[in-house]
């Protein structure tokens, strides 16, 4: 499975979920369901997110089971 | 709020319900003109509220004729998302209902008046149900 910080980042940069949708051209649903951990973004979604955090895409995004092994 | 009405599946609901009601009343000879002005007047409604949404959202704007449903979001692809999951749902639905119906039809059809008209405006309803209660939650609040 696929997990995620958008939260996390979302509140350390102090962004609504409306205003990071703006910043990325995707509708507040879609910052929600991407944040539960409902919906699996495209790569090009997702580098649109680690763009806007200005961090990598494996800073943000990891899998389940790689982040156990850890 | 607006919006939410307008794509709201419950509008369809009320809509097929109506449909359902008008043949049967055109079958039993009821008063063409009973049928026809609830028609006209929630036509009448509905098209303001379309032109009311559409002017105080003018980058929300909701097509006047489309053969899109209103109640389908595709903005984006979270949304997408959502759409292929509920309709998704309401393809498993039909491929159950149209054979069991088709068994219910040659037991009731002679027995339960207008059995054929109920048994559609029955199908539609359990689709957007089906449609609504997968995407509520992630549709709430929203405006």
């Amino acid at each position: 499975m696929l997990r995620n910080r958008v939260r996390e980042l979302r509140a350390r940069d102090n962004y609504s979920q409306t205003e990071l949708g703006k910043l990325i051209g995707v509708t507040r649903q879609t910052i929600g369901l991407i944040e539960k951990g409902d919906y699996e973004p495209s790569v090009k979604l997702a580098l649109k997110i680690a763009d806007v955090f200005d961090l990598s895409l494996e800073e943000i995004f990891w899998l389940e089971k790689e982040r156990k092994a850890d | 709020m607006l919006e939410r009405i307008l794509r709201s599946p419950l509008l369809m609901i009320s809509i097929l319900i109506y449909l359902g009601i008008v043949y049967v009343g055109v079958q039993e000879g009821w008063s063409k003109a009973l049928l026809f002005y609830p028609f006209l007047i929630s036509f009448l409604i509905y098209f303001a509220f379309v032109y009311i949404h559409n002017k105080r959202n003018p980058d929300k704007r909701i097509k006047w004729i489309t053969y899109i449903p209103y109640e389908l979001r595709e903005d984006d692809e979270g949304l997408q998302w959502i759409t292929f999951k509920a309709t998704r749902k309401v393809y498993i639905f039909y491929s159950f209902a149209i054979p069991i119906g088709i068994v219910l039809y040659t037991f009731f059809h002679e027995v339960i008046s207008y059995f054929t008209i109920w048994m559609l405006v029955g199908f539609g309803i359990i689709q957007y149900l089906i449609y609504w209660l997968e995407t509520k939650d992630i549709l709430k609040g929203e405006e």
